[in-house]
């Protein structure tokens, strides 16, 4: 599984949305239910998820799926 | 760790300031605005307890305007007391799985002692605020 595909399982159960598909430009305009709040609830499952941890500055920075999906596979 | 408030969103400092005189407890710090973090704050207590009521101003998008708008007036995060807020932090981030969603600030509300905003997906938001052992005394 890519580490897109596996976002993606994350996306779908935090947003409750089983017909969500990612790809790299997909950002929070995008996803209705992607505020700042839902995003740390994002990030934090996604570290749980992956074993890995986010900077507050990456945090803050990620833009989209795509930035995501790099920042993780630096840390892999 | 030694609970020093919980935060509780609301709408109007005033109004829940006067239910939760009516509660027994009375202005520890009177309302004042933290710049930083775009938010109006008020400290009360009732007897050894502490509620810190925060009204956040509409606009941006903050986690906190979106949280305000999703649960209303509610409680929403406990503020734990440490005497090293950078080494809890670091151990909370790299032993216990949180995540730093505010780093070190310090908060005027609280005599500018250090705090810092933490999340963990089993329990939600979690404060730290320094307070050193001298200043517990």
């Amino acid at each position: 599984m890519t580490t897109l595909e596996k976002l993606q399982e994350i996306f779908r159960d935090v947003f409750a949305d089983e017909a969500l598909v990612l790809n790299d430009a997909t950002d929070s305009s995008d996803i209705e239910a992607w505020d700042s709040l839902a995003h740390i609830r994002l990030m934090s499952v996604v570290e749980q998820e992956f074993g890995v941890k986010f900077s507050f500055k990456e945090l803050s920075e990620m833009k989209n799926v795509g930035a995501l999906v790099e920042c993780i596979e630096k840390k892999l | 760790m030694k609970v020093h408030h919980v935060g509780y969103l609301v709408k109007s400092i005033s109004k829940a300031k006067q239910k939760f005189q009516k509660l027994g407890y009375y202005v520890e710090h009177d309302a004042m605005y933290d710049e930083s973090r775009n938010i109006d704050i008020c400290f009360l207590r009732n007897g050894n307890e502490r509620i810190e009521l925060v009204a956040p101003k509409n606009s941006g998008d903050s986690p906190i305007v979106a949280l305000a708008k999703k649960i209303g007036n509610a409680p929403y995060h406990i503020c734990y007391e440490c005497e090293d807020i950078a080494k809890s932090v670091d151990q909370m981030v790299n032993e216990d799985g949180y995540m730093v969603i505010q780093e070190l600030q310090p908060a005027p509300a609280i005599q500018n002692q250090l705090v810092a905003f933490l999340y963990n997906v089993d329990i939600g938001l979690v404060e730290l605020v320094e307070i050193k052992m001298e200043e517990k005394k």
